[in-house]
């Protein structure tokens, strides 16, 4: 099985805080890979290393090595922007642009000189799961959608652009259980063609989507390794507590 | 407890009716002395017989034009800076100097503003007393103001909008032209128009840059000298003649400047109420 992401001995800091503590993290190519941990453990920031979101707060610095496909992301000379084509990412809280749903998708597609605009725009509904719901108001503005489409529909912009790779934050956190139980199922389609990292706080689901499974504790990687393993025999005792709900 | 709470509501109200009182007195005295004088002739003609007679168009026509040629110099300068301010300026010394520069500069008394257009434009750079010295030095003056309005746009509009767009690998000035500056536009017109309310009053910045006592038409040259209707106004009032015979023409105007400005400021105020909520 191929490694698509690795960290190597990589920490992060928000001016004095520490908030990675020497990572070492493979993650499979194809595979829905959940990182999980209690509130404020870095799981979020882990995740935004792997496109450089951090980059957008002031006083970040990094240490060690983070691939993509035997690539160096941290190195000086890496395009911000083709990497982030390359990563795409959906956020905890659903946040189409207010344009229309077309526009949402079609925005990236024309900065990313795509040609056939219209026909990507509804693969990517189509390939969202979304495509039923909204095609005969198309025109209309995302912000009228449910809190479930316009997830959706920030998962149709991120793949519209032909990513290789999905970021997903939390990105449950907002929703309803119907609306969660779409959203996983798609996930569950998407690993077909997208390396899938998601971020979680709720075990249950990355018990459900999650082929491998890494579990953070104040800033430090844990454990890592195939879901129902850490699921039924986890080796740290800190794991094990996580599981059983001592932490938050 | 429900004497206190009364006490409270007295203590908050009484001023505010007071200051309401004022107003609506200072607008019916205007009303009231300066509305016999109005009409369609006295907006559309040119004084006659020593601004004894006739209308106030070139002064109108002054001001409007002063105060458009003072935006067209100053918004795009303005807008440029709001988004460095919002977007690129990092949190650093250079920063602090520069936002403290701005802060000051918009607490300066327009006076000195005057002073620096008399000295700089109209002296150093020899533009000569004219439309361009004063809208120049006008401009000035609305810069600061209209960096601040710019900057509290821009950050009106939530951050996820830009967060999303830079994590499609959109460049980002592209993310601020395409999805932040069409949601900042509310806010941004209505800060445009509050400063067009303000700047169409302001008489020190002009006085030494340009503005004439009494042209007998207008000219469209910025090259040439103007009248404008806050100066006209205190030239009826304290510098005429004949100045019982002008008063009921220095109400009238003062009447049409309130309008304008009371205008401006309307339309600033529903641009704000159309900023959208997103959550």
């Amino acid at each position: 099985m191929k490694i698509k992401i690795k960290f190597e001995n990589f920490s992060l800091w928000f001016g004095n805080n520490q908030i990675l503590k020497n990572i070492n993290l493979e993650i499979p190519e194809k595979n829905v890979t959940a990182i999980m941990g209690p509130s404020g453990c870095g799981k979020t920031t882990l995740l935004r290393a792997i496109n450089r979101m951090n980059d957008l707060i002031p006083d970040t610095k990094v240490c060690g090595k983070v691939f993509i496909d035997n690539e160096n992301i941290y190195d000086a000379n890496v395009n911000l922007l083709t990497l982030r084509k390359k990563v795409g990412m959906v956020f905890q809280k659903p946040n189409p642009f207010p344009k229309s749903i077309y526009e949402n998708i079609a925005f990236g597609l024309k900065v990313h000189k795509f040609k056939n605009i219209k026909e990507r725009v509804t693969k990517a509904l189509i390939d969202a799961n979304l495509y039923d719901e909204v095609k005969d108001n198309l025109y209309r503005s995302a912000l009228n959608l449910s809190g479930g489409q316009q997830q959706r529909l920030c998962i149709a912009r991120a793949i519209a652009i032909e990513p290789e790779i999905i970021l997903l934050d939390e990105p449950a956190s907002a929703l309803d259980p119907i609306a969660t139980a779409k959203l996983e199922e798609l996930i569950h389609k998407l690993k077909k063609e997208y390396t899938i990292v998601i971020v979680t706080h709720n075990m249950q689901q990355a018990a459900r989507v999650s082929d491998y499974c890494a579990f953070m504790y104040l800033g430090e990687l844990v454990e890592f390794g195939k879901t129902e393993d850490i699921f039924v025999r986890p080796k740290d005792k800190r794991t094990e507590d996580f599981l059983l709900g001592k932490y938050g | 407890m429900k004497l206190k709470s009364s006490f409270y509501f007295y203590l908050s109200a009484i001023p505010l009716f007071i200051f309401l009182f004022t107003i609506i007195f200072i607008t019916f005295y205007l009303i009231i002395n300066g509305y016999p004088v109005l009409s369609f002739r006295f907006l559309f003609s040119n004084p006659e017989e020593q601004m004894t007679k006739g209308g106030i168009f070139p002064v109108i026509f002054g001001s409007f034009y002063l105060t458009i040629l003072a935006f067209i110099f100053s918004i795009i300068p303005s807008i440029l800076s709001g988004i460095y301010f919002a977007y690129y300026a990092k949190n650093n010394i250079l920063t602090f100097i520069l936002r403290t520069l701005i802060k000051t500069l918009s607490g300066l008394p327009s006076i000195v503003f005057g002073l620096f257009g008399l000295a700089f434009f109209v002296r150093t750079l020899n533009i000569g007393l004219s439309f361009l010295a004063s809208s120049l030095t006008l401009s000035i003056l609305s810069i600061p103001y209209l960096i601040t309005a710019t900057e509290e746009g821009l950050l009106s509009v939530p951050h996820t909008f830009y967060e999303a767009a830079i994590a499609l690998g959109v460049p980002k000035w592209t993310a601020i032209r395409k999805i932040i500056l069409p949601e900042a536009k509310p806010l941004l017109l209505s800060g445009i128009f509050l400063a067009f309310a303000r700047l169409i009053g302001e008489v020190a910045p002009i006085l030494f840059t340009g503005v004439a006592f009494y042209l007998k038409t207008i000219s469209l040259s910025p090259f040439d000298r103007f009248m404008a209707l806050p100066y006209h106004i205190y030239i009826l009032a304290t510098q005429h003649e004949k100045i019982l015979k002008v008063r009921t023409i220095a109400f009238a105007s003062s009447l049409v400047l309130l309008f304008f400005a009371l205008l401006f400021g309307v339309i600033a105020y529903i641009l704000r109420m159309k900023i959208k909520k997103y959550y």
